[in-house]
């Protein structure tokens, strides 16, 4: 699990960036009958049920990760970047990215050296674009190799912090890939014959509209779905209202916008086999890739189990494992469980 | 010297906890070909009076401090994070999002997710003192095994090459300075020198004062890091010095007027040699120079930097080629100065 993680979570996955799907597929390419990516880049694995007719399950995480674009190069050599995703601006200022140009650069976030700041707007942080990233060229070697619209990643990072705790980029929603590659494992492993057709869906472009899985739910045209993302670990500075807790189990989605029979169904099997969970209520959309899953066609039941994660949106991601792992397990008993009275 | 660089920036010395650095530096010390007789004062200053092929009357003391910025932890929380204050002067906009390491371990600096924020929180840096470092730890028990009041923690970051002629790391403020210090030493010098690696520089300048006071200088150049500001958007006036356009020479910053003479006589030498050297364009910082010139009767200083992008943050940026420049222009100062022919 750990190596699995690690794999992904050092691959690079902005929006328009492939390394991370392809890796994705390779690995996804030892449970399935098929797997193929489509027009957008989303990867789609099929793994055919012994019953004649079963129902589609769609098993759904998404690939891609916040990250920037080149958007200029200034005279002085130094590039200028917009967010590709709701990169958090608080964490650039001295952080170490990739630029992929005509190669991978390392390049660092500029930060205003104190003597610079007024003291009215010291903690006032410069605009994304302002900012800076400082990669060592003049402006002339610059532009030889490095492109407007090229994309920027953080630099892999992935750390083990202790037996169970990960931190690392892009966990955000590599750790929802790992679940759905581990699901897959335990049925292989059990020589489990699931209840479906299984489809595996590691979509695109989640963070910026969640439109990869929009496309993808189409193609797939499932019966059920279930998307695995991550959502907010508690940190000492958040309000435990709106929190998980890390390590906690998954979080199980309530909303108007997803399917409360399989929710219920989902919590059974959870609760049946001692499975940690929590609840993660929601008035509204979820802002993930569950609704353009739900509202794909002529609509899918879809329920949605998120991995709770700490630093959101940053380079130092943080989850626990055994909260994949949990996913992965509900997921796999879900799968084998079949619809029933749902 | 930056296989030695890279070794020095791998250990840990936050101030008051320059053991490691030290131990490096005696080790490398010893294995020098000159005579020297080295001392370790009561504060950790490490001294080196070193025999050149040449006697002189004047004694030059060159100093590099060993310590670096960091975090000192204050204490646990019943959740299991750790508290901590700055050690030195680290700005809140570069700890957001980054690694610490603290006893071997890992500790990440954040808070809640920007999806949490308010608006104004989003563009602001969140200030030092509302951070907590996250050990993973679930419990303050399992947190004290990690750490205790008291221990210390760095950033988290490696010593890599970028694209050209510049590099990054931590604590090259001043790594950088003790790299060349030891390699003055690689070879017999032309004259006597004396070498003080100092602690507690970034605290305020404090091993220099009892370090200077042992040596009893006539010449002290202080060999540091500088803040270049030369970076995205900061317009010429503003940007102190320029990396890649070698040494850093201050006229005064905000513990030191410099001596005018030395001042001069330095880059005096940097024509004749033909090396790259520019003025600290800007009256800040601060560095060593400041107590070792006011130590006992007083004593003549001039301060030589590298001008280093990003400094106190986890990715410090200096240039290889500044580097050669200075190690060149250390050497010619020794002839400079220690020769004894004062120019007027």
């Amino acid at each position: 699990m750990v190596s699995c993680l690690e794999k992904l979570s050092n691959a690079a996955g902005v929006g328009g960036l492939t390394e991370a799907s392809h890796l994705a597929a390779d690995m996804l390419r030892e449970y399935c009958d098929e797997v193929e990516i489509d027009a957008l880049g989303n990867v789609i694995g099929r793994k055919k049920s012994v019953r004649k007719n079963a129902p589609v399950l769609m098993l759904e995480a998404h690939i891609d990760e916040i990250g920037l674009i080149v958007t200029s190069i200034d005279d002085s050599g130094f590039v200028h970047a917009a967010a590709c995703g709701g990169v958090d601006r608080r964490s650039l200022p001295a952080a170490e990215v990739i630029l992929h140009g005509d190669k991978p650069y390392l390049g660092v976030f500029c930060s205003t050296p104190p003597h610079l700041k007024k003291k009215e707007d010291k903690d006032t942080l410069p605009e994304i674009p302002d900012l800076g990233i400082d990669i060592g060229m003049d402006a002339e070697t610059a532009r030889l190799h490095i492109q407007q619209g090229d994309r920027i990643s953080f630099k892999p990072n992935f750390k083990q912090i202790n037996e169970t705790v990960v931190c690392g980029k892009s966990l955000d929603d590599r750790a929802g890939v790992a679940s759905i590659l581990y699901c897959l494992d335990l049925l292989k492993k059990e020589g489990a014959e699931p209840e479906f057709d299984i489809a595996v869906v590691f979509a695109v472009q989640e963070e910026l509209g969640c439109r990869g899985s929009a496309v993808s739910a189409y193609r797939v045209n499932p019966d059920y779905a279930v998307a695995v993302d991550v959502s907010f670990a508690h940190t000492p500075d958040a309000d435990c209202a709106k929190c998980g807790k890390l390590g906690g189990g998954p979080m199980v989605g309530w909303s108007p916008t997803l399917d409360d029979a399989m929710t219920r169904k989902l919590i059974s099997i959870a609760e049946e086999h001692d499975i940690e969970y929590q609840n993660e209520v929601m008035g509204g959309s979820t802002g993930t890739d569950a609704e353009s899953i739900s509202d794909a066609r002529s609509g899918t039941r879809t329920a949605l189990l998120s991995v709770p994660l700490r630093y959101m949106h940053t380079p130092v991601e943080m989850i626990d494992i055994r909260d994949v792992q949990r996913v992965g397990q509900l997921m796999a008993l879900f799968a084998k469980r079949g619809v029933g009275e749902l | 010297m930056i296989t030695r660089l890279k070794q020095l920036c791998s250990l840990e010395g936050v101030s008051g906890r320059e053991d490691a650095v030290r131990k490096y530096i005696l080790q490398e010390l010893a294995s020098s070909p000159a005579e020297m007789t080295i001392s370790v004062d009561a504060l950790g200053n490490v001294i080196a009076r070193v025999e050149g092929r040449k006697r002189t009357d004047c004694t030059l003391l060159f100093a590099a401090h060993m310590d670096e910025v960091g975090f000192i932890i204050t204490g646990v929380t019943e959740e299991g994070y750790l508290r901590f204050s700055a050690v030195g002067g680290i700005d809140s906009s570069v700890i957001y999002g980054k690694r610490v390491k603290v006893n071997g371990h890992t500790g990440v600096l954040g808070g809640k997710a920007v999806h949490q924020c308010k608006e104004e929180e989003k563009t602001k840096a969140v200030s030092l003192d509302k951070l907590l470092i996250d050990v993973a730890a679930d419990s303050r028990e399992k947190a004290l095994a990690i750490a205790r009041p008291g221990d210390v923690a760095v950033f988290d970051s490696d010593f890599v090459n970028l694209e050209g002629d510049l590099f990054k790391a931590r604590a090259l403020d001043d790594r950088a300075g003790c790299a060349l210090l030891l390699e003055l030493v690689s070879e017999v010098p032309e004259y006597d020198i004396t070498l003080a690696f100092t602690v507690q520089e970034e605290v305020g300048l404090r091993g220099a004062k009892t370090a200077a006071y042992g040596v009893k200088p006539d010449i002290a150049i202080v060999v540091d890091s500088t803040t270049a500001a030369d970076t995205a958007g900061v317009p010429s006036d503003k940007q102190v010095c320029r990396v890649g356009e070698g040494s850093v020479v201050s006229f005064m910053d905000n513990r030191t007027l410099y001596d005018k003479n030395l001042y001069d006589r330095i880059f005096q030498t940097a024509e004749r040699i033909g090396i790259p050297i520019q003025a600290k364009s800007m009256v800040a910082g601060g560095n060593d120079a400041g107590s070792i010139q006011l130590t006992r009767t007083g004593v003549k200083v001039a301060a030589v930097s590298l001008p280093c992008r990003y400094i106190h943050s986890p990715s410090c940026v200096l240039s290889h080629k500044d580097l050669e420049a200075t190690l060149i222009l250390l050497q010619g100062l020794i002839g400079e100065f220690a020769s004894g022919e004062e120019e007027d």
